[in-house]
């Protein structure tokens, strides 16, 4: 009896149908799109544990009603801060502040330097030079002055601190700059190299054609005891580096940004989305650098003044304002 | 599924995933080669004599399509200038807050240190750049910032009698500009150097002057509009090369004839490059410069025939190395022997 049961079931067993091809073939397909799919979520981990925490950021763009649709014009405020250990993060001066007028149709990008002295009314309740909105309300008040003051609308930020701007520029192999004349600074602070956030140290970027690394672009973009445009004349070089950043990173694609956000580590901040910085990278390879226009403020945009025993520069908006709307309608 | 065959896939499936990692990472843009040590390659053309260049504050000799290292990257060597009778060079050793000139042997052993830049502090600390030998060899001029005042740092051009050691001040610069630089003795009394000024348009810019004695008025050999700088002057003191960047992020190699006063019209003999200190072949008829090549956006060594460009009107330069890193802002030494 025991032996016909088995003989039973083993009749059953070899007489099921074997599994038909064409299924095995789609599991094995499935099983080899699962693992590539494992691989490429290993690849882009660090992209997105990064663009948890840096990217997307509050302040969405509170001044934009609509987001800029895709292939439209839009604008970016760039912010820089000194945030060395003198200082308390998220509670930093901007030491640069440039908005920047991208229009993808015409492949035109127009960068506007705000001086950091600038005397004008801030978001948070009352005047002060505007490199104070960002450490008294963060983005949101840098937005919102920038904003108010400049009557421009914003559609997103992007906040970079020292050692973020070095590691990206070292991460891109350097940048290729003219340095326009020599730059020599004795009392430039020693806070990144020496370890001493108050200690000073002597800088010394030749002029003319070089490969800098980040390091010495820092150098270059920071420095700001010897030049007698003062502060426009720091501006104007942190138009070249960007410009010059630009150009190295026109090659990069999707498969760069996993290295990209590793390299920041908390030294970069935005609201824009992952996807619209994965748009935006092909749009930075079209621009051309006669397509880039620069404006910077000197006088008689601005002029020197002592205002609350600060030296602060006076805006003249009767000059700004047409100016601005020009290229930032 | 039999066991086996089902291991087998699984297997593959798992180096399907790491052959997806490794194949996304090698498509990165940035995933480009560091620079090698230049006495690991060799030129892709020979040159004519004996060329001193420097990488990462290392000294290499190029003589025909061999280098050799004559100083260890790292030890802060840049700007190397060659004596009019080639037994040895002056060179900058920079450090991190001030620089010194020494003399050196051409196998690249220090003989003498010429200036003394080291001070207590940041204040008394100076920078000394751009050596050149004077015509006779006894005096070497270069430009330090000296004198400096509180946040006040530029450059004036100076020079140092190689025999009694004696030094004098030649220029005084636009203050906060980063002032002169880069000079060169072009007869026993005239001197030209890169002279950066604030221009009526509001932006920094280089000019050639020509000066004739200590302090007098210089006389600007090129317009403000040009931006030109890095002075090299042929053998036969009847051209002079230079980089004219027309204020833009362009370097324009260019040359114009030079009768020791006037300078002639300016050739572009290379553009849409970024070309930087331009050198003359011994015999004139070929320029060196450092421009970029590649992706990696490193300075590579260069050299245009210069009776290509006769012949041909513009014809292109060749590249003889491609994979180095030298100093774009070293002066390149090359003579004969």
């Amino acid at each position: 009896m025991a032996r016909r049961k088995r003989l039973l079931i083993a009749r059953k067993r070899t007489s099921r149908a074997p599994a038909s091809p064409i299924r095995i073939a789609l599991l094995t397909a499935l099983g080899f799109l699962l693992s590539g799919l494992v691989g490429a979520g290993a690849y882009f981990l660090p992209l997105v544990l990064t663009a948890a925490q840096q990217t997307n950021r509050e302040p969405a763009p509170v001044t934009t009603a609509d987001p800029p649709a895709p292939g439209s014009p839009f604008t970016i405020l760039l912010l820089g801060s000194d945030n060395d250990t003198k200082f308390t993060k998220d509670k930093v001066l901007t030491q640069s502040m440039i908005l920047v007028r991208v229009n993808p149709g015409t492949k035109a990008v127009t960068m506007l330097s705000i001086p950091r002295d600038l005397w004008v009314p801030l978001s948070t309740g009352h005047s002060a030079k505007i490199d104070l909105a960002y450490q008294e309300g963060g983005a949101k008040a840098a937005i919102d002055t920038v904003s108010a003051n400049f009557k421009v609308k914003i559609d997103d930020y992007a906040w970079i601190g020292l050692k973020g701007l070095v590691q990206l520029i070292d991460r891109l192999g350097g940048i290729d700059v003219v340095t326009t004349n020599p730059v020599l600074d004795d009392f430039y602070p020693a806070d990144l190299v020496g370890g001493d956030p108050y200690g000073y140290q002597r800088v010394a970027v030749l002029a003319g054609p070089q490969h800098l690394d980040g390091l010495h672009a820092l150098e270059y973009v920071r420095s700001r005891h010897n030049d007698i445009r003062e502060d426009f004349g720091r501006s104007e070089r942190q138009q070249q580096v960007l410009l010059a950043i630009r150009e190295r990173t026109a090659g990069l694609g999707l498969v760069d940004l996993p290295d990209l956000a590793t390299t920041f580590s908390g030294e970069f901040e935005t609201s824009l989305s992952l996807v619209r910085l994965r748009e935006l990278l092909p749009i930075a390879r079209d621009f051309t650098a006669a397509g880039v226009h620069q404006v910077f403020l000197p006088p008689p945009y601005t002029a020197g003044a002592l205002i609350e025993g600060q030296d602060a520069l006076q805006p003249n908006w009767g000059l700004i304002l047409p100016l601005v709307r020009q290229s930032f309608p | 599924m039999r066991r086996g065959p089902f291991l087998i896939l699984v297997i593959a499936m798992a180096f399907f995933a790491i052959a997806v990692y490794l194949g996304l990472a090698s498509l990165r843009h940035g995933a480009v080669a560091g620079a090698k040590k230049p006495d690991s390659i060799r030129a892709s053309l020979p040159i004519a004599g004996t060329m001193y260049l420097t990488q990462n504050g290392g000294l290499y000799r190029l003589e025909g399509d061999r280098f050799t290292e004559l100083q260890p990257g790292g030890s802060g060597w840049t700007q190397p200038v060659v004596s009019p009778d080639h037994s040895s060079l002056a060179i900058v050793k920079r450090s991190a807050n001030w620089s010194d000139i020494y003399l050196i042997d051409r196998l690249g052993k220090p003989v003498r240190q010429l200036t003394h830049d080291q001070g207590t502090d940041v204040v008394t600390d100076h920078w000394a750049f751009y050596p050149s030998f004077g015509s006779d060899g006894t005096t070497l001029f270069y430009n330090l910032d000296s004198p400096k005042d509180g946040f006040r740092v530029d450059m004036s051009i100076w020079s140092q009698s190689l025999t009694a050691g004696s030094t004098r001040r030649w220029t005084e610069p636009t203050l906060y500009t980063g002032g002169d630089s880069q000079p060169i003795q072009v007869s026993p009394r005239a001197m030209i150097y890169t002279e950066y000024a604030l221009q009526a348009d509001g932006h920094i810019q280089a000019q050639i002057q020509l000066q004739l004695g200590q302090f007098a008025l210089s006389r600007a050999l090129t317009k403000p509009e040009d931006d030109c700088s890095q002075p090299a002057l042929s053998p036969d003191g009847t051209r002079l090369a230079l980089i004219c960047t027309g204020g833009g992020q362009v370097g324009r190699l260019v040359v114009a004839t030079f009768d020791g006063a006037n300078l002639g019209p300016l050739q572009v003999l290379v553009d849409h490059q970024l070309c930087a200190s331009p050198a003359w072949q011994p015999d004139g008829q070929a320029l060196a410069y450092l421009a970029p090549a590649g992706p990696t956006g490193l300075f590579q060594l260069w050299r245009l025939s210069l009776d290509s460009v006769a012949r041909l009107g513009s014809p292109p330069p060749r590249q003889l190395t491609s994979s180095l890193d030298f100093d774009a802002t070293s002066r390149i030494a090359w003579f004969q022997g």
